[in-house]
């Protein structure tokens, strides 16, 4: 009764090789082999039959198992069949022990799942041979699955990264984005998610601000640089910085965060609210395409991407353009020109070409670019990220007298201004004459601006306006005329950078009041006073006189003109060097 | 092989030829050309006669080689990129980076 049982002398700690199960219903044929396998090394296990086998299956698992073919009950082909069921994927050698010689009892054997067959009576060097065999097998199927499963379990882990760079992509970087309608918008990820960034911002004057930009990498790794970005780019927008000075702190911030071999191409375009021009720097980035009346104008990259050197980005990376009217602007990432056809030919050296033909006298432009992508890539699978901006330069970007939220791009709780006046004045002089900064970044940390959101816009392109005049046109002497010629707008601008880092001697005085009025609404007095000579009234291009028309032919009194819309009144003292503007609601 | 490397001017000059695509696939053979020289290389010489494809990761990997070489005061030559590989280091401005012949 002994050899019913599963127990046997040693206990696996003095066998080395594992455990091994007996299947015969022959006690004697189980003695025999058990004691040569003990000798080896093994644990043993014995079973009478089939049922016995599959029972203990059930217990334990062991290493190896020897099957004998005929037996009582379930036979050794069947048992074999279920145990190699239960097994699943895993792997364990069975080797038949028969007395059987026959050619297809023997393939029989393999057919049911067995490994390998030894006649019984057994030759002992053979079967020692056989068992290390399979040793070798199993020890590679072990192998092979603990791969897998670690495998199986990086990929998990790294699903799970992907779905949280999307979550971060769409929920901290896309949510503060000023939401802007008449703007086309193309997406198609080539991975979970597309490592293009676009970000868009109000100005302080209800302008518009874009970021379209590119990072090397994708998933993860793009969604760490993108969070700084956006922080910095709607930070330093709600507060009035420039373009440039955004653009050097961006550079800065990539510098340090990322390491050598990583950065962020880009390009920035920013439009104030009197539609006159826009400025546009491309660091990196394709050609950004400008579709006017006369046709396209490419702008290409100037200035190397953010994050590589630790210089700040120029001045002559970022281009002024004079706006006439009807313009549209189309930014694309390299997604875009690299798309492949199935010839793996590139879009820039097949379609490119024509649609920027045909985009000229196009009023929406994005379509076409579809069009003419879908044309060339067919059914071919893409490797990069396709991104594409359109903006059509029209009324419906400016948002002048806002609400609360879209000025400052994020959710801000609506306050009341207090009862009561302030007063605050700034005179900048000489070399400081160019540093006049936003009233948002003047007054904004002052508090003095709470509860007056909706018309922070409105001052913004007041002042703005009244102070550029007083600055060009009053200190540095420069003529608005110029400005009309083809390549005058370039020109002024150089002109005017050249005078202001000439060294200029003169002051620009501003001061501004506020008083609150009674129904909610207040009235802010603005003062403007240059030290320059003034203008004599025969100047037929500046000042405008209180009464005189606006001039279509006059495209640099367009400026003027908004802010005499937007004010109550506006008085030039007869000097022409002293403003005063009151705006009231 | 994809990179090969080659010393030239009695050590002085280390030119890395790469053949093909030059993508994130090549970051460790391109990584490899480079890390165990000692100090004795005055110019890397960057061949892209023969590649066909440049993407931001190569860039990068450009960029590794622009900072090592920066440590040692050497200099950084690109040389032979046509077409398709011309145009991303155009666009990227890489001329400002390195020299490209």
């Amino acid at each position: 009764m002994q050899d019913k049982t599963t127990q046997s002398a040693d206990s696996s700690d003095n066998a080395p090789r594992g455990t091994a199960m007996i299947v015969d219903d022959e006690a004697t044929n189980r003695r025999l082999l058990g004691a040569v396998l003990v000798r080896e090394g093994f644990h043993c296990l014995h079973a009478a039959d089939g049922e016995e086998a599959l029972a203990i299956f059930e217990q334990q698992t062991p290493d190896i198992i020897f099957m004998d073919v005929m037996m009582p009950g379930i036979d050794g082909y069947e048992t074999t069949r279920r145990i190699r069921k239960a097994l699943g994927g895993r792997f364990i050698p069975i080797i038949f022990l028969t007395a059987l010689s026959d050619e297809q009892s023997l393939v029989r054997c393999i057919e049911a799942g067995g490994d390998d067959f030894i006649s019984k009576p057994f030759n002992l060097a053979i079967l020692k041979a056989r068992i290390a065999s399979m040793e070798r097998v199993r020890d590679l199927y072990r192998h092979l699955e603990a791969q897998h499963v670690e495998l199986s379990r990086r990929y998990s882990n790294e699903q799970q990264e992907q779905a949280l760079a999307e979550r971060i992509f769409s929920h901290v970087v896309g949510t503060r984005n000023a939401a802007i309608e008449s703007l086309g918008f193309l997406q198609r990820a080539a991975d979970t998610f597309c490592g293009d960034l676009i970000l868009t911002a109000r100005l302080p004057d209800g302008g518009l601000r874009v970021l379209f930009a590119d990072f090397t990498g994708h998933g993860l790794a793009a969604a760490i640089g993108a969070m700084p970005v956006a922080e910095i780019f709607h930070a330093m927008t709600a507060k009035g910085a420039d373009d440039l000075l955004l653009l050097s702190e961006l550079n800065r911030k990539l510098y340090t965060l990322l390491p050598a071999d990583r950065f962020m191409a880009a390009c920035l375009v920013s439009i104030p609210a009197s539609l006159q021009e826009l400025h546009l720097w491309n660091g990196g980035m394709p050609p950004v395409l400008l579709r006017n009346s006369e046709g396209i104008q490419e702008f290409n990259a100037k200035a190397l991407p953010l994050g590589i050197l630790s210089d700040p980005p120029e001045q002559e990376g970022l281009v002024r353009v004079k706006l006439k009217g009807n313009e549209c602007l189309l930014l694309m990432s390299d997604g875009v020109l690299e798309a492949t056809n199935a010839r793996n030919e590139l879009f820039v050296d097949t379609g490119f070409d024509a649609l920027k033909t045909t985009l000229c006298t196009q009023d929406i432009l994005l379509t076409p670019l579809i069009q003419a992508l879908d044309q060339h890539c067919g059914d071919t699978v893409q490797t990069d990220d396709i991104t594409a901006l359109e903006i059509p330069i029209t009324e419906e970007l400016v948002h002048i007298s806002a609400d609360a939220d879209t000025t400052h791009g994020m959710q801000a709780p609506r306050t009341s201004p207090s009862l009561g006046r302030w007063q605050w004045s700034l005179e900048l002089c000489d070399g400081y004459l160019g540093a006049m900064s936003s009233v948002q970044g003047a007054l904004g940390s002052l508090k003095l601006l709470d509860g007056l959101e909706p018309h922070i816009g409105a001052l913004e392109i007041i002042i703005s306006e009244l102070y550029t005049n007083a600055l060009e046109h009053g200190i540095l002497g420069l003529d608005s005329s110029i400005k009309s010629t083809s390549n005058g707008f370039e020109l002024y601008y150089s002109e005017r950078s050249r005078r202001l880092q000439k060294g200029i001697k003169g002051c620009v005085f501003i001061e501004l009041i506020y008083e609150a009025q009674p129904d909610e609404g207040g009235s802010v007095k603005i003062k403007l006073r240059d030290s320059g000579p003034g203008f004599a009234v025969t100047n037929s291009g500046f000042p405008p006189q209180n009464n005189l028309p606006p001039d279509a032919k006059r495209p640099w009194g367009r400026g003027i003109t908004l802010v005499r819309s937007l004010c109550e009144s506006i008085r030039y003292n007869d000097q022409g060097n002293e403003v005063e503007a009151v705006y009231r609601w | 092989m994809s990179i090969e490397c080659k010393i030239e001017d009695g050590g002085k000059r280390l030119v890395i030829v790469v053949q093909g695509r030059f993508d994130f696939s090549q970051h460790k053979s391109f990584r490899d050309a480079y890390r165990d020289q000692t100090g004795q290389v005055k110019e890397y010489v960057v061949d892209l006669t023969q590649a066909s494809y440049l993407d931001s990761s190569a860039l990068g990997m450009l960029l590794l080689l622009r900072e090592r070489a920066g440590d040692e005061n050497a200099k950084v030559v690109i040389k032979g990129a046509t077409s398709e590989v011309r145009r991303v280091l155009d666009i990227a401005n890489f001329g400002r980076l390195f020299t490209i012949v």
